[in-house]
């Protein structure tokens, strides 16, 4: 069993609107088990539920990261993916699914993603 | 030292009997694992399972030999909807599937090839197997995922501290503490917690309080809290299998003579529904249809039902058969070839249990009455006294 961390990974994320909130969701797949924090700077925002990060203002010229742990608890596969989206209204810019395949069973992946807005 | 003695006397008296206890696998009317190795009655050495596209190409490939002949001696086994990653999956959908998806998650192919040395024939047997109703998660389930979750979020909460270093978090102590701040506001299980501080206490001399040193030993802590956490995850693993409630599968096979260009000699088809009362409790209901075309052609369809009970030391189990059967059977008087034909009802009746005297060895009692259906078969009652003995089990995690 080992742990793994999935590449360093930076994104980019401008909201449209000026007025409307903006929501980060995660959400891991593959059937597997995980936990996940949301920082937008160096505050916390949200720990294993979807974060209100605030308008567009509040956003400009800072990082959110993404970070999870993820277990590989499945027999059928050895799977695991994290998708981020961001929500601003019902407009949803979603993240890729970071895939990545673990060589062994109950091994653990650490997703660490950057997401910056300028 | 009498007791264990005794133990290995009686494992030494009943061990010869140990074989006439396994039951064959024409008599289990449950639905087998693998149905292509069932249908050969072979267990191949070695067994391919591809978890992508690229897998099964090679692997299908390197079935064959560089003439473009089937190698013998091999078995695959494949669920094609795990063969690419299922990022819109989540656990929940999963664990809960609705009948199209249990479908997709469960389906599972198998194939093999075997060479009868006794006919100088080579066999191959292909098989599916699948579920429509996969019951619910049984409650344990839910405590362990729970505790699984916490050390996640130890685990993720870390990583966090990591990303904190240099900005928020200067030295090795403010690392810690804010770890055990957050272990503290997320109601992080003292267990949890209490690993976290003892480890970090254990190992913070060997760091400096530069960044990149405060980020090794974070990275080290969870290396060691994963490792102290081993168990915890296979025990999930396992549980995540243990269903109650109704579970409705079906499986196929069949077999061909790979050298009498390809010709079908065997064909099974499974049905079982099983209803997990908990646990320790199964009643299940299956049916099973078998044609055999060989020298003695053979078809029979089978109704069973079955009850299991499983102890602490002791398992239970009843079954009961019903079976309609035809036979074709080649007949030669003088100089005259022809087949008899031949139908009727036959039933099995049998009972098991089953005592575990040490960790790898238990006494098991069969009594009951055998199908009575081939040609020079007896009435079939049954009294048996066996012992198995593991000896490469494979260790219980709770």
């Amino acid at each position: 069993m080992a742990l793994i961390s999935y590449p360093p990974t930076e994104e980019q994320f401008l909201p449209v609107t000026d007025d409307t909130e903006i929501i980060c969701t995660v959400f891991i797949g593959n059937g597997q088990s995980g936990s996940y924090t949301i920082l937008l700077g160096d505050q916390l925002l949200g720990v294993n539920q979807p974060a209100r990060l605030g308008k567009k203002a509040a956003l400009i010229g800072k990082t959110t990261h993404v970070i999870a742990q993820v277990t590989d608890v499945l027999q059928e596969t050895n799977w695991v993916s994290l998708t981020i989206s961001m929500w601003e209204g019902a407009s949803e810019t979603r993240f890729r699914p970071y895939n990545i395949e673990v060589p062994n069973q109950n091994d653990e992946v650490e997703f660490i993603i950057q997401i910056h807005h300028s | 030292m009498r007791n264990r003695f005794w133990n290995y006397a009686l494992f030494g008296i009943l061990f010869p009997l140990s074989c006439l206890a396994q039951e064959s696998g024409e008599q289990q009317i449950t639905i087998p694992s693998s149905p292509a190795f069932s249908i050969l009655s072979f267990e191949p050495a070695a067994v391919m399972k591809p978890s992508s596209n690229k897998d099964l190409a090679t692997d299908v490939l390197s079935a064959f030999d560089p003439q473009g002949k089937l190698l013998m001696n091999l078995g695959l086994e494949c669920s094609p909807y795990w063969l690419a990653s299922r990022p819109t999956l989540s656990q929940k959908e999963y664990l809960n599937p609705d009948p199209g998806q249990a479908f997709l998650q469960s389906l599972s192919f198998s194939a093999a090839t075997v060479r009868d040395s006794a006919k100088g024939a080579n066999k191959l047997g292909a098989g599916f197997r699948f579920r429509i109703l996969n019951g619910q998660p049984i409650d344990s389930l839910a405590i362990v995922q729970k505790e699984l979750t916490q050390y996640e979020l130890l685990q993720s909460l870390i990583s966090t501290a990591k990303v904190l270093t240099g900005v928020q978090l200067k030295t090795r102590q403010q690392a810690q503490d804010w770890v055990l701040t957050q272990c503290s506001t997320q109601q992080i299980n003292s267990m949890l917690s209490g690993q976290f501080r003892e480890e970090a206490e254990a190992i913070i001399q060997n760091f400096q309080d530069q960044p990149q040193d405060i980020r090794k030993m974070l990275d080290e802590l969870k290396l060691r809290l994963m490792t102290r956490n081993q168990a915890l995850k296979k025990n999930l693993s396992r549980l995540l299998y243990q269903r109650k409630g109704f579970v409705l599968e079906f499986a196929g096979a069949s077999g061909f003579n790979t050298t009498q260009q390809y010709a079908w000699e065997k064909i099974g088809l499974w049905a079982t529904a099983s209803y997990y009362v908990s646990r320790s409790d199964l009643f299940s209901a299956s049916a099973r249809y078998m044609n055999r075309n060989s020298d003695t052609a053979k078809a029979h369809f089978d109704l069973g039902f079955a009850y299991l009970k499983e102890g602490s030391r002791y398992n239970l189990s009843l079954e009961g058969m019903l079976r309609w059967y035809w036979l074709q059977v080649p007949v030669i008087q003088g100089t005259e070839h022809f087949y008899k034909k031949e139908n009727g009802f036959s039933y099995r009746l049998a009972a098991q249990v089953s005592y575990l005297l040490m960790k790898d060895i238990s006494v098991n009692l069969s009594l009951g009455k055998d199908f009575d259906d081939e040609p020079l078969t007896s009435s079939g009652f049954f009294s048996i006294l066996g012992v198995n003995y593991s000896l490469f089990a494979r260790p219980i995690i709770e």
